[in-house]
């Protein structure tokens, strides 16, 4: 009797931490894998990474957090893994390029998830592209642009990519606008090598790309960004007009609206894969908001030349949503730009 | 100018701080071991580095980064020469004759060769960086799309060389290499060629997966024929490594000449190690006046490689630092760094500190890349002679050992499971060409060049409609590359000439031959390859014009030429021997059914590997087939296998697994037994 006693004493003593504070945060101990659809070194990857490294202080337990790539069309094969392959424990979410939700919607081949069934946890930063010109072009706005006799030779990625192939063909569907798309090329540093040597007078990219990759020459005048696709005129570029002119009919007006503006929001996303429970979709939520707002985050951020423009969670989400409500003839004619 | 000097200066005198040099050794000491086992990525390894560069100031950063990244190609060199292996993608023409020299027991002289001559190379290529800044920009500007497609053809031309005597089979060979390019997402048109719904394809055939099983593969099953080391013959003399030094100095043109090609190719965007790693291969064979010796063991075709992959660091260098355009995996993840250190690749790179720019940075790189390389060449001549003995090691035990390296290198490139697939395959088709004297190198060449030319010749079009072909700089390359074509055909019609002159048998069908058709292997792989472009040309009948202009512009002669190869092949008619083919071939004082037998086990305990690892994933997988291999395939004695399943877990565990996080895919059986438990 006593022994039992005794035993009990102990082991109540032995579990009371337990029973006091409660159970231990689920994310002690544990390591949260983040899978990137790029290969390591570009600004997409160094996005996930900083991340990696400023968001464990938000999430109870401080799990570590590492980064892996997972390369292979484009992103769509990170996208489709987690999707079907990743455990709905909340251990792992990606970083992939948003035009694959966007092309779930168009119906595009080889997209093996269903996007609304994603938790979105933010995104580090809108997409913000802009329309540069060299110097060497002539150009000097966009007025100027669109009354050339001349076609303007702007340099492409591929078709399905987002930026810039997609954004210059829905500008051309929507407007007269006399820019031929020259491509495809290996990326955005072989469009910029093409625009130095000449063979290209300008092309789409994103505008922190531009002030990091183009940095000084922007400055100097040897790059001009004329136009911005954009929703709302970023601070930085007060002056410079918006994508919306190019619209001169309501439908004009959607296609932008729907095929531009609206992927801006979700173009950098971080997803977490469906199923995971509610509480701990929440917790990690929150977490990259407060990470969003960590000064520490934030300048390693900006010292890589990368954005800090962030959108919640809460936003992304709708912003997709939104994208699937997209009436019927406007996937129609938005299928036939983008792929045509 | 004084300016210029002033940074050339301040970039050496940077790298000798206490803290920068120790950095860069501690790059030396990691990149050696990432470089020397196929599979520790360099890349992934590096992008493990890019968090602690953070706090670094720029010159540290670099010395580690580029400490690791200079020494990569040198240790790739010496996994090539000793197992046969590519160490990295862009080491695989040293394994053509570096691994012959390996088995003739001249491994401690090819090693010489490969070390020494990549010294050369790393340095010349470090200082064409610095000699050539202030004309790097215009020269680079010069080459827009239409030079660039012209310099991919170009390169083609080198085929000639590599074929030895089989022009018909380098052809095909190469012209499968470029039909191959164009599986993929077509980025003109967004279709799909030839993925046959695969995701997974979508960006084409991976080349470090085709590397690894077209080279590696059938060297293992060589060697599971011969049942002994990978050295058969005599013990090397203790000289070998500094014969192999001397070699270098001997072949002095070709090694600078062959630094050339690889610092000039690594400055051309698209082109690079992978691609000049071939051409100077090609050089070689085509400056010596005795071709047969290639392929057996000719230490100029370890010379004119090994130079070139390393030069190539510089020439890559400039492409990053100065344009910002990553030639590569490891040259984009160098940008990251660049960014995350807040300095932008560009003109600013090549502007003295003086005038506002990092000129002294840029030539600290240079410095860093030399003295990397010297001492990674001097610690290596130290070890040597332990490296050496590997070979001496018994094929029974290596053989578990490569297979277990081919899979990780494979896997860990792209984190993908179906590149073992790809492997497997591309390994059987290796052995298949190897065996029938197929001659190898063309297709890798046609396959590595070939998504450049197909893109660039559509840039050239869309932009200049027909105008590009009379530019000025394509015209000169135009020249080139019909010279480039043409004087091997010369050279060898007046070759065969001379022997007929000199009464010397043709080797054309006997009598007897000729009155029925042969019906061997070698036709059967003809027949093959004319149906599956038949079929393939089937159908890309539905592609549209720019998706099916390169299909179809090379599908149709490589039909044509099967179909006459096949000709060829069923009437019994011998081409000249390639030089690919003809070490000695493994077993040939072995009875046939032996020969088979034993190629047979070995491509059993392939699959085995396979096996184990699609169901119990790498973790278990890999040390699990390592154990019963040794064990029950070989008999080896309990402490040895043990010891070495032990390491090989180890190794995986610690190394991939902990250390690099390597996303290893789950073992079919958890899944299976998970689905089971959950119903």
């Amino acid at each position: 009797m006593r022994k039992a006693l005794w035993l009990t004493a102990v082991v109540l003593i032995a579990l009371s931490p337990q029973i006091t504070l409660g159970a231990a945060p689920f994310y002690e101990g544990k390591t949260i894998r983040v899978t990137v659809g790029v290969s390591a070194g570009g600004g997409f990857d160094n996005e996930a990474r900083i991340l990696a490294r400023h968001m464990p202080k938000y999430i109870p337990g401080k799990p570590t957090i590492i980064v892996e790539n997972i390369t292979g069309a484009g992103g769509l094969i990170c996208a489709n893994q987690l999707y079907k392959l990743a455990a709905p424990d909340g251990l792992t979410f990606s970083h992939f390029n948003g035009g694959f939700l966007f092309a779930q919607v168009l119906e595009q081949p080889g997209i093996e998830f269903d996007a609304r069934k994603f938790t979105y946890l933010g995104a580090v930063s809108m997409e913000n592209a802009v329309l540069f010109v060299t110097k060497a072009s002539g150009i000097t706005s966009i007025e100027q642009f669109m009354s050339s006799k001349t076609p303007i030779k702007l340099g492409g990625t591929g078709i399905g990519a987002y930026a810039p192939d997609a954004i210059i063909k829905i500008w051309k569907a929507v407007s007269a606008m006399p820019a031929q798309l020259i491509g495809p090329y290996k990326g955005g540093a072989d469009v910029r090598l093409a625009c130095e040597s000449g063979e290209l007078a300008g092309s789409v990219i994103s505008w922190d790309a531009m002030k990091s990759a183009w940095g000084k020459r922007f400055d100097s005048g040897e790059a001009r960004v004329i136009m911005q696709a954009v929703a709302k005129p970023r601070p930085d570029l007060p002056k410079v007009p918006t994508d919306m002119m190019l619209a001169k009919t309501d439908e004009g007006r959607q296609l932008i609206d729907i095929g531009v503006h609206l992927n801006n929001v979700f173009a950098r996303p971080f997803v977490l894969g469906p199923g995971v429970p509610k509480e701990r979709a929440d917790l990690l939520r929150s977490a990259f908001q407060k990470t969003m707002g960590d000064k520490e985050f934030v300048d390693e951020i900006l010292k890589a030349k990368l954005g800090a423009d962030p959108v919640t969670g809460e936003e992304v989400e709708q912003a997709v949503l939104n994208a699937f409500k997209t009436p019927k003839p406007l996937v129609q004619k938005l299928k036939e730009i983008y792929y045509k | 100018m004084l300016e210029l000097i002033n940074s050339f200066i301040s970039g050496l005198t940077q790298i000798f701080v206490w803290s920068t040099f120790g950095l860069m050794l501690l790059g030396i000491a990691i990149g050696f071991v990432v470089g020397i086992l196929p599979g520790l990525g360099g890349p992934a390894t590096i992008a493990l580095m890019l968090p602690f560069i953070v706090k670094m100031r720029p010159v540290e950063a670099f010395a580690i980064l580029l400490g690791m990244a200079s020494v990569l190609a040198t240790t790739g060199d010496i996994t090539s020469v000793l197992f046969g292996v590519p160490g990295e993608p862009t080491t695989a023409a040293t394994i053509i004759d570096g691994h012959a020299m390996a088995k003739k027991g001249q491994a401690g002289r090819a090693l010489g060769a490969v070390l020494m001559s990549s010294l050369v190379g790393a340095v010349f290529g470090a200082f064409v960086l610095a000699l050539f800044i202030p004309v790097v920009r215009p020269l680079v500007l010069t080459f827009g799309s239409p030079e660039l497609f012209m310099l991919a053809i170009l390169g083609l031309t080198f085929i000639a060389s590599l074929s030895g005597g089989a022009l018909l089979k380098a052809l095909l060979g190469a012209g499968i290499g470029l039909f191959l390019a164009t599986v993929g997402m077509d980025p003109q048109s967004g279709i799909q060629r030839f993925t046959f719904g695969q995701v997974f394809l979508w960006d084409g055939v991976g080349l470090v997966p085709i590397t690894m099983g077209f080279f590696a593969i059938p060297e293992i099953i060589d060697l599971g024929i011969q049942r002994s080391s990978i050295a058969t013959g005599q013990i090397e003399r203790l000289g070998g490594v500094m014969q192999g030094i001397r070699d270098t100095f001997r072949h002095w043109w070709l090694v600078m000449r062959c630094s050339a090609l690889g610092t000039f190719c690594a400055i051309i965007p698209g082109m690079g190690p992978s691609v000049s790693q071939w051409l100077a291969y090609a050089q070689a064979l085509q400056s010596s006046k005795e071709k047969e010796r290639f392929g057996k063991g000719a230490v100029e075709g370890v010379l004119g490689p090994g130079a070139a992959n390393n030069s190539a660091m510089g020439g890559s260098l400039i492409t990053t630092v100065a344009f910002g355009v990553p030639a590569s995996v490891l040259m984009a993840i160098l940008i990251g760094a660049f960014l995350i250190q807040g300095i932008v690749p560009g003109p600013d790179m090549l502007i003295p500190e003086a005038k506002g720019g990092h000129l002294g940075l840029t030539f600290s790189f240079v410095w860093i890349v030399v003295v990397s390389n010297i001492i990674t060449v001097a610690v290596c001549l130290l070890f040597l002679n332990q490296l050496v003995k590997i070979t001496y090691v018994r094929g029974s035990v290596v053989i578990p050992i490569i297979l277990l390296l081919i899979y990780l290198g494979t896997f860990a490139e792209k984190n993908a499971f179906p590149d073992l697939v790809l492997m497997l395959f591309f390994g059987v088709l290796g052995w298949i060409m190897q065996r029938l004297h197929w001659p190898r190198p063309p297709f890798i060449l046609g396959l590595v060049l070939g998504n450049l030319a197909e893109s660039r010749l559509f840039l050239s079009v869309n932009n200049y409609g027909l105008a590009w072909l009379s530019r000025p700089a394509v015209l000169v390359i135009m020249a080139l590359t019909l010279a480039g074509a043409f004087y091997p055909l010369v050279k060898r019609m007046r070759e065969k000439r001379e022997e007929k002159e000199d009464g010397a048998a043709v080797s054309g069908p006997t009598a007897q031959q000729k009155k029925r058709l042969q019906f061997n292997w070698a036709s059967a792989f003809s027949l093959a390859l004319v149906l599956i472009f038949g079929a393939a040309l089937w159908q890309s009948r539905t592609f549209s014009f720019t998706a099916g202009f390169f299909p179809w512009v090379i599908g149709f002669p490589v039909f044509v030429f099967a179909m006459i190869q096949l000709l060829f092949d069923l009437t019994g008619r011998k081409a000249r021997k390639g030089h690919d083919d003809d070490m000695e071939e493994a077993g040939a004082d072995l009875p046939k059914h032996v020969v088979n037998l034993r190629t047979a086990n070995v491509f059993m305990w392939t699959f085995a590997w396979f096996l184990s690892i699609w169901l119990f994933g790498f973790t278990i997988g890999a040390p699990l087939c390592t154990f019963i291999q040794l064990k029950m395939g070989e008999r080896e004695g309990w402490l040895l296998t043990l010891l070495l399943t032990a390491t090989a877990w180890a190794f995986i565990y610690f190394g991939f697994d902990l250390l690099l996080h390597v996303p290893f895919p789950k073992g079919q059986l958890f899944i299976w037994l998970k689905g089971f438990s959950s119903i």
